[in-house]
């Protein structure tokens, strides 16, 4: 994510990653990372909550606006409202990567380290 | 805040090792913008690999047949385009919320409604999307990105918020 807002920051049209791995989009020196503690599937909130979506997207906007420097990075304060083991959602199948994984373990170093086969 | 709480154990493991380890380059990326936002034309790009219906599917069965590998392209969507209009294609997540509800990821509603009201500008005409699973982003970066600026440029959209799957 980080990697494309910098190609289309460089093109000359202002970016804003808004992420749910806030770590990950900052290292890439993405211009304007705006961190959010949602879960996966749900960025904006919970089907037909239109006001909670709503706010999200609007603090999402108003905090990319007020950035003035490169690399700037804020949080915005929302809290999910159902417990982790309840907002953690998995596919059904599991990714591919984590199928392969589940049968080949001694290959996760690779995909820890980016040294993909 | 804990940037890792929603992801499962290994993928928490995974996306800490790939942080600590991407270093960000020496060239920084600015443009400030032009104008407030309530003056501004704002455009979204989601990593949750949506399509058109019509349009043609992220490769799902390239990234069954190889692990490593996931879609590095992109694809449009127009403002008005709502759940019915479209299918989701990361394999990494449960797209049952968004499905039935397509601004759990892809808030165009909600961003016409903040136009209504006055707090941004404009709604872009075209809204993009791409995959959020790619692990070697060489072509998505040499060609998908730059064909994202190419038409976020001739939208003329003051702003682009990407928002994660």
């Amino acid at each position: 994510m980080g990697l494309v807002a910098n190609v289309i920051e460089d093109a000359g049209v202002p970016t804003a990653c808004l992420s749910m791995i806030p770590p990950l989009t900052r290292a890439t020196g993405a211009p304007r990372v705006i961190g959010l503690a949602h879960p996966m599937g749900m960025a904006f909130g919970r089907p037909g909550d239109a006001d909670g979506q709503r706010d999200v997207l609007r603090a999402a906007l108003e905090a990319a606006a007020a950035m003035t420097e490169p690399r700037s990075y804020t949080e915005l304060p929302f809290i999910w409202p159902e417990p982790r083991s309840a907002a953690i959602r998995h596919p059904d199948p599991p990714p591919p990567i984590v199928q392969l994984l589940t049968k080949k373990p001694w290959l996760l170093p690779r995909l820890v380290s980016g040294e993909l086969p | 805040m804990d940037p890792y709480r929603y992801l499962p154990f290994l993928s928490r493991r995974v996306m800490q090792a790939w942080a600590a380890r991407e270093q960000p380059s020496d060239h920084i990326a600015w443009t400030p913008l032009a104008r407030p936002l309530a003056d501004c034309r704002v455009a979204l790009i989601s990593t949750a690999g949506i399509a058109l219906r019509t349009d043609q599917p992220f490769d799902q069965q390239g990234e069954r047949d190889d692990p490593w590998w996931g879609d590095p392209t992109c694809r449009q969507l127009p403002a008005d385009v709502t759940e019915a209009d479209v299918r989701f294609y990361h394999l990494h997540i449960d797209a049952t919320p968004a499905e039935e509800d397509l601004d759990v990821q892809l808030p165009l509603r909600r961003l016409r409604e903040l136009v209504d009201a006055g707090v941004v500008g404009q709604i872009s005409p075209r809204h993009f999307s791409i995959m959020g699973y790619v692990l070697d982003a060489t072509e998505l970066t040499t060609i998908t990105a730059p064909e994202l600026a190419k038409a976020l440029t001739a939208d003329r959209a003051d702003l682009v918020l990407l928002v994660p799957v």
